[in-house]
């Protein structure tokens, strides 16, 4: 390739880079589609174009591209980086640990791979390892407010409450707009039941991306947990959290031998104020609408 | 005084000494092309928009003495927003077709330009450009991608740019009373809010997508020229609610497909027949229903200034959930 093929080539990647920022994801689709058609045997153009239709929540398209790209490098680390994200998205968990092994071997100064085991490790309450873990995507993007965000949502699991507001407040001082970051600090916040906080990370979030389903479940469950009622039967959900499953489930046919009555009283009550609470939140977003 | 929708000689002759201004190909100069020949009555419906572009663009400047008698001077800017393929950039190609005035033309392309490797295309050349050839209207499609929200951009230089448009925008106001801006946009809401400020584009307008009657209009403009046979066009109308103008093209398209497959499989030339109309329209989905499912979420959860109930109202009026 000579020198203004080259430029040529690498002001075309610049253009999607710059359309794919825009959100004009279908255009910049076309023009990776294009690139491809230009150069077929580019894996940086396959791996782009997975990145896209990762973007565009296209998977399985996704996947395709990206093996694709790997298919004419094998250590394309675009395409292993778009392929550990799509199985991350998809929660294909086993398939996601793969593809990030796999990825850190070749990109091994790629911070978000450690945050995306660390995520991985957070839901499986292996809260130490995935301290560790945020703490090293840290070492390598100090002023990621993300990462911040997430370590002080980790620090808010572990209960250590002061530490996740300090951490918070690094992170709000890093980054203002980014709804993921307020998705973060907002779990980090009901954590440590500081119920204002949480909502007012809520109300920022949706305020900046209210297309995101995730975000709109959490805002309208946001909304429902100001209702104290609702908050005290949510209690014991929050503590069997914390629990390991055979835990609450000795502790479950314990009570059900002991205070049966007492237990469906609760279940009952429980479901009530769920559906009565969001029946309130709904009809305070949406008036008497119901859509599908 | 000629009323806006006469041709005297006057205006004629004006008219023929007007310049289109747009990038070329690369969206790398800009080169004149010629003027489009739309106007308001090619617009089909859209009364509101119409009659909302004609008292803050056409009237101040056919007029101008009685608008001054109310403090109110020529020109300023105007946002068309709405689902893609429902008519903004035509609506503003009819505007140059309307007014006397030059039309210049920057799209995504001669934006991303500015963006990618072209500094020579410098926002504020074009607008210099624009006072030079004034009355000129300049018409900005996917104004998102150069007022994005300053706070989301990543380079220093996306932001510049953002500033360089509000500093012409301003500029307009103090300097130039002849120079319209038009901006169009599928994503208002991801625009800077220092964009919508007084004096700016302070003026939002939503192009919904065609009704019925304009449906028929549109289907019958597209198959115009095609070997027909007797066709309801009120009926397909009925059944395709919300589609947009790009969506009937896509039916029309589809049916002219179905009847080119018969034709080449008897040898005879097969016209376009209801059934092939309905079948296309009952094989496609209104691409405008995405929009609105993005637009109220925008509208319910992230509308501060109320700037988009109107879409809410539409959605409310045409039994969209």
């Amino acid at each position: 390739m000579n020198e203004w093929d080259e430029e040529y080539q690498n002001r075309r990647y610049q253009e999607i880079q710059q359309l794919i920022e825009w959100k004009k994801l279908d255009e910049a689709r076309r023009s990776a589609v294009s690139l491809i058609q230009d150069a077929p045997e580019d894996p940086d153009a396959h791996a782009l174009l997975a990145h896209i239709c990762l973007y565009q929540d296209q998977y399985d398209q996704a996947l395709h591209w990206a093996s694709e790209a790997l298919r004419h490098d094998p250590e394309n680390q675009l395409a292993w980086f778009v392929r550990s994200n799509t199985y991350y998205t998809m929660e294909r968990w086993k398939s996601a640990l793969e593809a990030i092994t796999e990825g850190q071997r070749i990109d091994p100064y790629e911070p978000h791979y450690f945050f995306l085991l660390a995520n991985i490790y957070n839901k499986t309450s292996k809260y130490e390892e995935a301290r560790e873990l945020l703490l090293k995507a840290l070492e390598l993007s100090p002023e990621n407010a993300l990462y911040l965000a997430n370590l002080s949502y980790n620090e808010a699991l572990v209960r250590n409450f002061v530490e996740s507001r300090l951490l918070a407040s690094h992170a709000l001082r890093l980054e203002v707009e980014s709804d993921l970051v307020y998705l973060y600090l907002a779990w980090s916040a009901e954590r440590r039941n500081d119920y204002d906080e949480y909502l007012l990370m809520l109300k920022n979030a949706i305020r900046l991306d209210p297309d995101d389903q995730q975000i709109r479940k959490e805002y309208m469950e946001g909304l429902q947990k100001t209702y104290k009622l609702y908050r005290i039967l949510l209690y014991p959900s929050s503590l069997a959290k914390r629990m390991k499953p055979w835990q609450v489930l000795l502790i479950w046919i314990g009570l059900w031998i002991i205070f049966r009555p007492l237990v469906i009283a609760f279940i009952v009550l429980y479901y009530a104020v769920y559906w009565i609470t969001r029946l309130m939140v709904h009809v305070r977003i949406f008036g008497w609408q119901f859509r599908k | 005084m000629s009323d806006y929708n006469d041709h005297d000689d006057l205006a004629n002759r004006r008219r023929n000494k007007l310049k289109v201004l747009r990038f070329d190909n690369n969206g790398k100069d800009l080169i004149e092309s010629e003027k489009p020949e739309e106007n308001f009555a090619d617009v089909g419906g859209l009364e509101d928009v119409k009659k909302k572009i004609r008292m803050n663009f056409i009237l101040p400047l056919k007029q101008p003495e009685l608008f001054a008698a109310y403090g109110k001077e020529a020109g300023g800017s105007l946002l068309l927003y709405g689902p893609p393929g429902c008519g903004k950039t035509f609506l503003a190609r009819a505007v140059a077709g309307e007014i006397d005035a030059n039309f210049m033309h920057i799209e995504l392309q001669a934006i991303l330009g500015m963006y990618v490797g072209q500094s020579e295309n410098n926002l504020h050349d074009i607008f210099e450009k624009a006072r030079e050839n004034k009355p000129c209207v300049i018409f900005i499609d996917e104004l998102d991608a150069m007022g994005g929200s300053r706070n989301q951009m990543r380079q220093h230089h996306d932001r510049i740019l953002v500033n360089q448009l509000l500093m012409e925008l301003d500029g307009l106001r103090t300097f130039n009373d002849q120079v319209f801006v038009i901006g169009a946009t599928n994503t208002p809401w991801y625009l800077d809010s220092a964009l919508r400020r007084p004096g700016r584009f302070n003026h939002m307008i939503f192009v919904p997508p065609p009704e019925e009657a304009e449906r028929a209009v549109i289907l019958q403009l597209k198959l115009a020229g095609k070997p027909l046979s007797t066709l309801d066009l009120s009926k397909i109308s009925r059944e395709t609610k919300h589609f947009s103008g790009a969506d009937l093209e896509q039916i029309v398209k589809d049916a002219v497909e179905c009847a080119l497959e018969r034709t080449l499989d008897t040898g005879e030339i097969q016209p376009i027949t209801q059934d092939d109309l309905k079948k296309a329209s009952k094989h496609r989905k209104a691409t405008t229903l995405d929009w609105f499912a993005t637009a109220k979420n925008y509208a319910t959860f992230s509308d501060v200034n109320q700037d988009y109930q109107i879409v809410l109202d539409y959605m409310k009026q045409n039994g969209m959930k």
